[in-house]
């Protein structure tokens, strides 16, 4: 079923705080589908930015994507109740955003890297008490 | 209203559906990109009312496409409302200046996004409203235009001034009156005096309201006869008087004249309009055969009020019963 499939219904219901329960309930999973993913992919950038034999290259494909899962994280997580996720993922991606412009108060790498643990975390946690 | 959704990320546009399905919007295309985007609006068949636009999206990004969608004609007040994960003041900026109408950032609150989307749908109303209105006016004022305009040779009708027909109507008139009826009646016209300059520098509206006036001062000046005038063109009223008694136009001139004069009559714009009348040569048709040369005797009256020259001798009118047999 597409998405413009999904508001068709939904408004053709007449129902609609109740279908959209039941569509966020749906999306809720498959977030957590993605997050499981998500947590390995941006675990292994971390390892990557970590590593002392990570040349500059490396660095900027960590760097990339660990932007571009913290940015598909707080799309989504906090409509979907993982407020602190949502958070912790916004102060990444805000972070990283400075990191990258550069300039004297530019979050360092390591204070990044530390940000980006504490994404982790909370997506470990949303996976926890999943039951996953 | 039909709704463009456009965001890299699959969840979201499902997100997105949910929330303006459970808001009562029904009509929605998604894309996952701005190509796609584009490519769905070029081939839309009828227009999206309105676009929720990521601005993070791989390629063009949302601001690009908001720019791209205002540069096209049928968009350019559509509501075009950015989703963005980076509430940082210079993307809301750049999208605003992009001709973004609204943005919400996320996340966001489902029955919020739906509340927004409400927003941009009352907008869409409020413009669809305002454009059917203009478009009213615009097709009314074009009609008026159209009804209004006035050909300066054209015997157009005039409406409301007492004793005052179409000229096809006057001649059918002087058509249907028998000898008898011809014996007793005068046929002359009315000129107003340098019509081709009036005609010149007035409006169509202008120049009708002033045949109006001049029509109506035209029957006042004939108040004691029995008659009828007819609008025959290039500043021309034929007029069609019964009346054993000679005319004495003159007086039925300077009457004429006087009305108009105390018409004060003005342009749309409130300058004054100089407007005088001039009786042309009557033409009796008592002698005449009923039928068609009644109608030719109308010719030969507006003919002598086009002459517009020296009156006959000692500034008097003179019957034209010359040139109404070579008519």
């Amino acid at each position: 079923m597409t998405a413009a499939t999904w508001a068709d219904e939904a408004a053709q219901s007449g129902d609609g705080p109740a279908r959209l329960a039941v569509r966020l309930a749906e999306l809720r999973l498959r977030f957590l589908d993605t997050i499981e993913l998500r947590l390995a992919e941006l675990g292994a950038w971390c390892d990557l930015l970590g590593s002392p034999e990570a040349d500059a290259i490396d660095r900027r494909a960590g760097l990339d994507g660990i932007r571009y899962g913290a940015h598909k994280t707080l799309g989504l997580a906090a409509t979907l109740g993982y407020e602190s996720l949502g958070a912790a993922a916004g102060r990444v991606e805000l972070a990283l955003d400075g990191h990258l412009r550069g300039g004297p108060e530019a979050p360092a790498l390591p204070d990044l890297l530390t940000l980006t643990e504490l994404m982790l975390d909370e997506m470990a946690r949303a996976l926890t008490e999943a039951g996953r | 209203m039909r709704i463009l959704a456009v965001d890299d990320d699959e969840m979201i546009l499902d997100l997105l559906a949910a929330s303006l399905g459970a808001a009562g919007f029904a009509d929605l295309a998604i894309a996952a990109s701005a190509r796609e985007a584009l490519d769905l609006i070029a081939a839309a068949d009828r227009p999206f009312d309105c676009f929720l636009l990521d601005i993070q999206m791989p390629e063009m990004d949302g601001i690009e496409l908001c720019r791209a969608i205002r540069r096209l004609p049928a968009y350019r007040s559509a509501p075009v409302v950015m989703i963005t994960a980076m509430s940082q003041r210079s993307f809301i900026d750049r999208a605003f200046a992009a001709g973004a109408t609204d943005y919400v950032t996320k996340p966001f609150d489902p029955m919020e996004l739906g509340t927004r989307v409400g927003l941009a749908a009352r907008l869409v109303e409020g413009q669809r409203a305002l454009a059917e209105k203009s478009d009213a006016v615009t097709s009314l004022q074009l009609q008026l235009e159209r009804e209004r305009f006035v050909d300066l040779n054209e015997p157009i009708s005039i409406q409301d001034v007492d004793s005052v027909i179409d000229l096809q109507a006057l001649e059918n008139y002087v058509l249907q009156l028998s000898r008898g009826g011809l014996f007793a009646t005068s046929i002359f016209a009315f000129k107003i005096v340098g019509v081709e300059t009036i005609y010149s520098v007035s409006s169509p509206i202008d120049f009708r309201y002033l045949l109006t006036d001049v029509a109506e001062a035209c029957s006042t000046a004939l108040a004691q006869h029995e008659h009828f005038i007819a609008y025959a063109g290039n500043g021309v009223y034929v007029c069609v008087v019964h009346g054993r008694g000679a005319l004495d136009l003159e007086v039925i001139e300077g009457t004429a004249n006087l009305v108009v004069e105390e018409m004060a009559l003005t342009n749309s714009r409130g300058k004054p309009m100089a407007v005088k009348v001039r009786a042309g040569s009557p033409v009796r048709v008592g002698l005449v055969r009923a039928g068609r040369g009644a109608v030719d005797a109308l010719r030969v009256a507006i003919a002598n009020a086009e002459q517009d020259g020296p009156r006959g001798d000692g500034g008097k009118w003179g019957e034209s019963w010359g040139q109404f047999r070579l008519a």
